[in-house]
C-alpha cells in the first residue's frame, strides 16, 4: 500500500494502528508487520497521534506449511 | 555453461551459482536484480533485507510458493520461478494501475459500484494481486516432538550462548533455538565486537557436545500458547516445548529508511549486504552506503577494505567523528538524506539533499543501514510487560536480573533495551546467576 493510503485513513477517522491495519490492510501482508509497521508508527507520529505498543503479535511470526501443524506427535527422531 | 558448475533455472533461464549462495544472492551474482512485484501495484521487487523479514523476495521454488529466496540456499537443479508477474519480467503491464491511481486504490470505496458488478470486479482483483498459486507439490512434513526440559535459550545474539553456558554447567536440561550456526562476519569489525562473537562462537561449539543440551539449529520459535508452551519450527518440523524458564534474546530487525521508491531493486539493507560480501559477491559499480552514522560509517570501512567501490556514505544525523586523513572523509556526507531513489526497474541514482541544497548521485546500489527495532513479538505473545524506549521503540519491561513482569521469563539484550553488545554481553552474566538461582527455588 502506499502512505497516501495511510494518511487518506487516518483522515477518515482511523487513528490507531489496529483499526488503521484493519482498513488499510498493512501488516497483513508476508512480512507481517516486520518492515511495513514502523512506517505506519512514523506516519502516525507526524500525524500528531500518539503511538502505543505497536499491533497485537500472533502465532505464527514466521510463515510455516500447515502440514507441519497438522502432524501426530511422535517420540522417534 | 561449463561442465560441472552448479546450476539452478529462473523463469527458465539458467543461473550459475557458487556454494553457499542463497538463491536471491546467486540471482544478484548474475546480475538479476528483479526477484519479484509488490502485490498490488506490481512494482518491481528484489533482494532487500536479507533476512527472511519482507516481502520482495517471494518466489516459488520446485512448485512451493513464497519461499524467501534471501534464506534458501541454492541448489543444484532447483527450478525457481517468478510470482506476481504478467506477461514479462521486465515490463508488466498491471504497473499502470500505478499511473492511474497515483494515490493508491482503496478498495473500500472503489470497484464496488455497480452492485452486481463487484463480484465480478473481486474476481479481476483477485487474480491480479496478491501472492503465487498453491503448491503443486506434496508436502512432506515430519512428525510433532513435544520436549520439557528446564530452560529454553531462544535469540541470535551472542550473549545468549553465555547464559546457556552458565545453566548447562549445573547440569540443567535445556535446549538452544537458534537460526544460524555459529557467529560470522558482522560489519562492525572492532576488538571488543570480534571478541564476543568469537567466545559465542566457541560456547556454541562446547554446548553442541554436551549431552545436557540440545541445540536445534535452522529453527525459529513461532508462538506462545496461553501457558507458555512454546512453538518452534524448523523446515518440516514442529516441536512444542514446555519448559521452566524461558530467556530471549532475539535481534533487533533493522528498519527501513523511507524515501520515496526505497524498495527498488538494487536498495539494500545491511544484512543483505553482509551476506553478498560474505560470498565474494561484487555489490554494484557504484555503491552508497546510508543511514545511522555509527553503522554507515563500519560498513562503509568495511567495504572499502574489501576493495568495493563505495562512491558516497550518507549520515543521516551531524555527529559523526571522522578524523581528516580517514579514507572515508572524502566520500562522507553529513547531515544529508536520501530524498528519492530513481530508476524503472532497477536503481539508477538517487537524490539526495541537505537543508541548503539538493544533488543526484549515480548508483546502483544502494546499502541502508537503520536503526534496529527490538525484536519482541514472542515476549509479547508470552504476556510480558512492553515499555517504550528513548527512541520510542518499544522493548520488553524487566527488572534488575532481567525477569520480566511474566515471572520465569527472562529478556536479555536489545530486547530489553540494552544498546550495545559489551552491555549485553556483560548483563548475560547477571541473568545467568538469577535463573539459576530461581530454577533452585523451583526445587530443579
Ligand atoms: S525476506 Fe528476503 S529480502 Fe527480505
Amino acid at each position: 500500500m502506499t502512505r497516501e493510503e495511510i494518511i487518506e485513513a487516518i483522515v477518515l477517522g482511523y487513528r490507531d494502528i489496529e483499526s488503521l491495519k484493519r482498513y488499510v490492510g498493512f501488516g497483513t501482508g508476508p512480512c507481517q508487520g516486520k518492515q511495513c509497521i514502523m512506517f505506519a508508527r512514523e506516519i502516525l507520529i507526524e500525524c500528531g497521534i500518539s503511538q502505543d505498543t505497536g499491533m497485537t503479535s500472533r502465532p505464527p511470526l514466521i510463515p510455516v506449511p500447515l502440514a507441519i501443524m497438522a502432524q501426530e506427535e511422535s517420540d522417534e527422531e | 555453461m561449463r561442465e560441472g558448475e552448479l546450476t539452478f533455472t529462473f523463469n527458465r533461464r539458467l543461473v550459475a551459482y557458487k556454494q553457499g549462495d542463497t538463491i536471491s544472492a546467486a540471482l544478484w551474482r548474475n546480475d538479476i536484480k528483479i526477484i519479484t512485484r509488490s502485490l498490488k501495484f506490481h512494482r518491481p521487487r528484489g533482494l532487500y533485507c536479507g533476512n527472511g523479514d519482507c516481502p520482495n523476495c517471494l518466489a516459488n521454488v520446485d512448485g512451493v510458493p513464497n519461499v524467501r529466496t534471501c534464506t534458501t540456499l541454492a541448489e543444484n537443479g532447483m527450478q525457481v520461478t517468478m510470482q506476481n508477474k504478467f506477461l514479462s519480467t521486465r515490463i508488466d503491464p498491471i504497473t499502470v494501475i500505478d499511473h492511474i491511481f497515483p494515490r493508491g486504490v482503496n478498495y473500500h470505496h472503489r470497484f464496488i459500484r455497480p452492485r452486481f458488478m463487484t463480484g465480478v470486479y473481486q474476481g479481476i482483483i483477485r487474480r491480479m494481486t496478491g501472492i503465487g498459486k498453491l503448491p503443486t507439490m506434496i508436502f512432506e512434513a515430519k512428525p510433532t516432538k513435544r520436549i520439557v526440559i528446564d530452560a529454553l535459550i531462544i535469540g541470535e545474539e551472542p550473549q545468549s550462548m553465555k547464559i546457556a553456558r552458565t545453566l548447562a554447567d549445573e547440569n540443567l536440561k535445556i535446549m538452544i533455538v537458534k537460526n544460524k550456526i555459529g557467529y560470522t562476519l558482522t560489519h562492525q569489525n572492532d576488538e571488543e565486537t570480534n571478541s564476543i562473537l568469537s567466545s559465542a562462537d566457541s560456547i556454541e561449539h562446547d554446548l553442541s557436545e554436551r549431552k545436557n543440551v540440545k541445540i536445534i539449529w535452522k529453527t525459529n520459535a513461532i508462538g506462545a500458547f496461553d501457558d507458555g508452551t512454546i512453538g518452534i519450527s524448523s523446515k518440516d518440523r514442529l516441536y512444542i516445548c514446555k519448559s521452566k524458564i524461558i530467556s530471549l534474546s532475539e535481534k533487533g530487525r533493522e528498519q527501513p529508511i523511507r524515501f520515496v521508491n526505497w524498495e527498488l531493486p538494487g536498495i539494500i539493507q545491511r544484512h543483505a549486504a553482509l551476506d553478498l560480501i560474505s560470498q565474494n559477491i561484487r555489490l554494484g559499480k557504484r555503491v552508497v552506503v546510508a543511514g545511522e552514522p555509527n553503522h554507515a560509517k563500519a560498513l562503509g570501512e568495511l567495504m572499502l577494505s574489501k576493495g568495493i567501490n563505495v562512491t558516497a556514505i550518507i549520515y543521516r544525523s551531524s555527529s559523526v567523528d571522522l578524523n581528516n586523513k580517514d579514507k572515508l572523509s572524502d566520500i562522507s556526507k553529513i547531515g544529508w538524506r536520501i530524498k528519492a531513489a530513481i530508476g524503472r526497474n532497477e536503481l539508477r541514482k538517487i537524490i539526495i539533499a541537505n537543508d541548503s541544497k539538493q544533488m543526484i548521485l549515480p548508483c546502483d546500489c544502494l546499502v541502508t543501514c537503520g536503526p534496529a527495532a527490538p525484536n519482541i513479538d514472542l515476549a509479547k505473545q508470552l504476556g510480558c510487560g512492553i515499555e517504550t524506549d528513548r527512541k520510542s521503540f518499544p522493548i520488553v519491561t524487566v527488572n534488575g536480573d532481567f525477569e520480566t513482569m511474566k515471572g520465569g521469563v527472562f529478556a536479555v539484550g536489545s530486547v530489553c533495551g540494552l544498546r550495545s553488545r559489551r552491555e549485553s554481553w556483560e548483563a548475560a552474566s547477571t541473568a545467568g546467576k538469577a535463573v539459576t538461582e530461581r530454577l533452585r527455588r523451583m526445587g530443579t
